[in-house]
């Protein structure tokens, strides 16, 4: 009679569950956006309450006063004929291409050196987290190292070094290379990142491919061209196009290190906005920059996107079988 | 080519994956290593492969030590359990990439790839790209891309357990039939004793690291070293039965609590008796093992089920409290609980020493 029972025992369920069906919805409904409901909260509070803010900022004059007087398209009109734009745009394209070159280029290269050549896991380990303690210093203190190390007296590191050297004179390193002075501070920290990302994505390659193409006569550097970075397609896009974003959009190195100076020497448009809204206290102005940022943000993204198929990277994992 | 090992041990850390193994690979040989996992079997491969350097010892290729050759110079093709077919490359530049790394000239390239696809039948196959083949086809693939490089061995690593059982045995026979044309080399690692049996030479069955024995199939099935070769090989696996050895008026009889068996004469010519301890372990294989009517100098045993395997049936019975399996023909019937006697073919039983686990044969001369 077994059978019979535990049939009869499943029906009396399916019927049980078919009454709660609308009230488990409900309370289904309920539970889940209890779960999401404090993050929701944090998202509307701090990023679309501001972003919708500034957007309608973007289209007002507001200046120290706090008054909401809106002058229409009058700011960006005046971001066009800004005459320092055009050296704050090309500071930020130079600012954001070379930095994410040094951020990827470099971390694939750190990644490869402790996850490939470094065998001992260990090892490798030590490495990198050596490599993530900027990451995890305050930025101000971050800044001040280099401000620090590249000191202009005679007594900053990097003079004391070129002076016992090649007895070079003390040099003023900030003032007199700005722009490479943020891109390399700026990228060493930023490698940390794609470090990460590269050195996981290079261990779970399978071992046996490294096996086969050994066998096969490769040699370390035709490994990494044939094996390592086939395999690592989707990790370096995707670390490519978030440090492009992030960059656009981060100017705290920038503003601790040279301040955008001398004059709009290493001035970005992130840290241009920051300046006009937090500087000169022009919010409307600062805004309409900002949205500025925004839409370029935006456009880089889809077009990045569309560049690395974000479809084919959804798919199922490429690696092995 | 000749592959010879000497003295050689691989540890990783404190464990000894291969402890002090000499052995010798004769000139285009198919030789399988055989083993559970864990053996030490796939690490003797990628030592021959060059991947992994021995600890201590020295392996040679003929007379030449390879200790410290790089696997590229090492003439090997290789085959892995994953395929391990670069993805982003379509099968013709699978195949061709070994001989690109040579630097060869397109045309060259070109001849050779469809030389060795041809080979293995994938001719067809080779715009794809490795996601888009069969399992079997990328079997053949990985095949084609060890053999592009003329090699001198051919290492195979577990490289049929990915395929489906049918498609497996078609693979073994392909294989081995490469290797009997090519007349080179070829290694294969493997924990199937079907495989092993089926394909090779001769076979160098492993367990923790240490080389048990290596023979010919045959002769590892018939005459097993040891406990241990007797129980991994044959499939029904050997029965065996704890018995103590005694002697009533010089008659030698094996016994436990519940079974008692006079050995025969011949026995003795094939055991050595006077040197051997009294708690023994006797072995027999299914197919040795007959259900009879006579009660004189028979096991008492209980059907416990009957398996039909088609050509024949696989009896299970019981003896005191252990299962025994018995290969019985197809027209045997029989019903759970039935009481059968069972004689031995005491020309095939096994018997090995319990303690030291090795057989207590006498050597052949």
């Amino acid at each position: 009679m077994a059978p019979v029972t535990e049939r009869s025992v499943m029906l009396e369920r399916d019927a049980q569950l078919e009454e709660k069906n609308l009230f488990q919805k409900l309370k289904d409904t309920c539970q889940a956006a209890s779960f999401l409901a404090p993050f929701l909260i944090m998202i509307i509070l701090f990023f679309a309450v501001p972003v919708i803010l500034t957007a309608v900022l973007a289209f007002s004059g507001m200046d120290f006063k706090l008054q909401w007087n809106f002058v229409g398209l009058d700011n960006f009109i005046r971001i066009l004929k800004d005459p320092v734009i055009p050296q704050v745009a090309a500071n930020t394209l130079v600012y954001v291409v070379f930095t994410c070159i040094i951020n990827v280029g470099f971390g694939f290269l750190l990644a490869v050196m402790t996850a490939y050549f470094i065998k001992n896991e260990s090892v490798g380990l030590f490495f990198r987290t050596l490599w993530l303690l900027p990451r995890m210093t305050p930025s101000v203190v971050y800044a001040l190292l280099w401000i620090w190390f590249l000191e202009p007296t005679e007594n900053g590191m990097l003079n004391i070094i070129f002076k016992s050297l090649f007895d070079m004179q003390p040099h003023n390193w900030i003032q007199d290379n700005p722009m490479k002075v943020i891109i390399f501070a700026n990228g060493m920290i930023g490698a940390s990142f794609g470090m990460i990302v590269f050195s996981a994505a290079i261990k779970s390659i399978p071992e046996d491919y490294f096996r086969a193409a050994m066998v096969d006569g490769a040699n370390d550097f035709q490994i990494i061209k044939n094996i390592i970075i086939p395999f690592l397609k989707w990790p370096i896009m995707f670390a490519t196009i978030w440090q492009t974003l992030s960059l656009l959009t981060s100017y705290e190195y920038i503003l601790l290190l040279t301040d955008g100076g001398p004059l709009f020497d290493s001035e970005v448009l992130s840290l241009f906005a920051y300046h006009k809204a937090f500087a000169n206290f022009e919010f409307g102005y600062g805004a309409a920059s900002a949205m500025v940022l925004v839409i370029i943000g935006a456009l880089i993204t889809l077009l990045m996107l569309k560049l690395f198929g974000y479809e084919r990277m959804m798919n199922p994992s490429k690696l092995g079988n | 080519m000749k592959v010879i090992f000497e003295n050689v041990t691989k540890k990783f850390g404190n464990f000894t994956a291969v402890d002090n193994l000499n052995v010798k690979f004769k000139d285009g040989e198919f030789v399988a290593l055989l083993g559970p996992s864990g053996c030490g079997k796939t690490t003797t491969l990628l030592m021959i492969a060059g991947i992994y350097k021995p600890s201590s010892g020295k392996i040679m290729f003929d007379d030449k030590v390879m200790n410290d050759v790089l696997p590229k110079n090492r003439n090997i093709g290789m085959c892995f359990q994953s395929y391990a077919l670069y993805p982003h490359m379509t099968v013709f530049e699978n195949i061709a990439f070994p001989l690109k790394l040579k630097k060869m000239s397109k045309d060259e390239i070109k001849k050779r790839v469809m030389q060795a696809a041809n080979k293995v039948e994938i001719g067809h196959l080779l715009d794809r790209k490795p996601g888009q083949l069969s399992g079997g086809q990328q079997q053949r693939v990985s095949l084609a891309r060890a053999l592009v490089k003329e090699p001198q061995i051919m290492l195979l690593d577990e490289p049929l357990s990915n395929l489906d059982a049918r498609l497996r045995i078609n693979m073994r026979a392909e294989i081995k039939k490469l290797q009997k044309d090519l007349g080179i080399n070829m290694v294969l690692v493997t924990h199937d004793q079907t495989e092993a049996l089926t394909m090779a030479d001769r076979i160098a069955i492993m367990n923790n690291g240490k080389l048990q024995d290596f023979d010919i199939p045959e002769e590892l099935y018939e005459n097993p070293k040891n406990l241990f070769i007797a129980n991994f090989i044959g499939n029904p696996p050997m029965n065996f039965i704890d018995v103590e050895l005694v002697e009533e008026e010089g008659k030698y009889f094996v016994k436990n609590e519940v079974i008692k068996l006079e050995l025969p004469e011949s026995s003795r010519e094939r055991f050595d008796f006077s040197s051997c301890s009294k708690q023994l372990v006797l072995g027999i294989r299914p197919e040795d093992l007959t259900i009879t009517e006579s009660k004189c100098n028979t096991l008492q045993a209980e059907i416990y089920v009957v398996e039909p395997l088609g050509r024949d049936k696989l009896v299970n019975v019981v003896i005191g409290e252990r299962k025994y399996k018995i290969i019985a023909p197809p027209k045997f019937n029989a019903d759970t609980g039935d009481k059968v006697n069972i004689s031995l073919n005491f020309a095939k039983i096994h018997l090995f020493d319990k303690t030291s686990e090795g057989s207590i044969r006498r050597n052949r001369v």
